[in-house]
């Protein structure tokens, strides 16, 4: 946990980035990337799901960023204000482009094959990236706003005032999008581990 | 005892804001309590979930690639007004040359024209008038060995003679910038060479 000197010290930086980048300074805009860079990534990645696709709205993020620092005028930090970018972002592209319908396995559909079942030797070692698939997944069927709020919140741990001012929205509806997602993430994976054939940790 | 809600509870497990009152509510309610550790348990599955590196490359890609399109946006150039300046003293000096060789070099004389046009009239008419007499051959020798005025009086005014000037255009990120170089000589014979 930084020192609020050292917190303080960073921001006051990070203004003078922000600023730097502004008149055109590459390295001053550079070091601004550096330091959102992952978070940009992961947030993005979250809210897709797909590499490929995260690559691009990744890039499309920054580019608005640069494009538009003029107008960043302080009123919420740096990061908030990336991240708002970001989502607006993907926004965007979810109302370009519509979601493909989630493969169900247990049905899947004409031309889709499944892997063949895993030895029990190998089922350990392929236990984690079950649950971390299972987990998108689940995130992958939230609706935008309420996978949005718990992204922002619960991985990449915002305040709820942080989360509002990234969505745009009121605090309350953070509040609501978060319990209504959790709920969801919920049933999500209480079928997820039905299907797999899996004991149920979900139930409260 | 009146019990929290749901959304409440799942504020306490998610550390939100406005949670004291809740905290004593969970101290003594060992019902919601529990409810909250078994909300806690299910948050907690979600660290599995793991996002895929950006590639070091692919990461300097994004930033070049989003640095580079910001700049072509927004038109922006560190040396944009100047470029704009040396723009218009490029153009300014391209017009000056223009209007020098076309004012200022000797046109040739109407009635030299005249004369030619009537020549040729007549050679068509009468083809014996086509062959040129001797006194007519000679003055349009003469009009055209007129030497033409070397430098000129814009040149020397500047204290130049012998001036050449190269229009240039070179690419700077892929946009053409425009200028020229002056090669001449002062009136005391030094070599000049300045670059717009």
């Amino acid at each position: 946990m930084p020192s609020p000197r050292v917190k303080e010290t960073r921001e006051v930086d990070e203004d003078l980035l922000v600023e730097a980048a502004r008149q055109g300074d590459r390295r001053a805009a550079r070091a601004l990337y550096d330091l959102h860079r992952e978070r940009v990534w992961r947030v993005v990645y979250r809210m897709v799901l797909d590499v490929e696709e995260a690559r691009e709205l990744c890039q499309e993020t920054w580019l608005r960023a640069f494009s538009s620092i003029g107008r960043y005028h302080g009123r919420s930090r740096f990061g908030t204000w990336l991240l708002s970018i970001a989502l607006n972002a993907a926004r965007s592209r979810w109302r370009r482009r519509k979601r493909l319908a989630p493969i169900s396995l247990s049905n899947p559909p004409e031309g889709v094959e499944l892997l063949p079942p895993v030895p029990a030797s190998q089922r350990v070692a392929l236990e984690e990236s079950r649950r971390s698939r299972a987990i998108e997944e689940a995130l992958r069927h939230l609706p935008a706003k309420q996978r949005q709020a718990f992204v922002l919140r619960y991985f990449e741990e915002l305040s709820i005032t942080e989360v509002a001012a990234a969505m745009g929205c009121r605090e309350g509806s953070v509040k609501s999008h978060l319990f209504r997602a959790i709920q969801a993430l919920r049933r999500s994976l209480r079928s997820l581990s039905e299907e797999g054939g899996g004991h149920d940790e979900t139930s409260l | 005892m009146k019990h929290p809600s749901e959304k409440d509870l799942v504020s306490g497990a998610l550390n939100l804001e406005g949670g004291a009152e809740l905290g004593t509510h969970l101290a003594e309610c060992e019902e919601c309590a529990m409810r909250v550790k078994r909300l806690k348990a299910f948050l907690v599955q979600f660290e599995a979930h793991t996002v895929p590196e950006l590639a070091r490359e692919e990461s300097s890609d994004i930033f070049s690639v989003a640095w580079r399109g910001s700049r072509q946006d927004r038109g922006y150039s560190p040396v944009s007004p100047w470029r704009y300046v040396l723009q218009g003293g490029a153009v300014f000096l391209c017009g000056l040359v223009a209007g020098y060789f076309l004012f200022a070099h000797p046109v040739q004389a109407p009635d030299a024209i005249g004369a030619e046009g009537t020549e040729l009239v007549e050679s068509v008419s009468n083809p014996s008038a086509a062959l040129p007499t001797p006194e007519v051959q000679s003055s349009v020798v003469e009009a055209v060995q007129t030497p033409a005025p070397k430098g000129s009086d814009f040149w020397q005014m500047a204290g130049l003679k012998n001036v050449k000037l190269t229009p240039t255009v070179k690419y700077e990120e892929g946009k053409p910038v425009y200028g020229a170089v002056l090669e001449g000589e002062t009136l005391g014979g030094a070599l000049v060479m300045l670059t717009f």
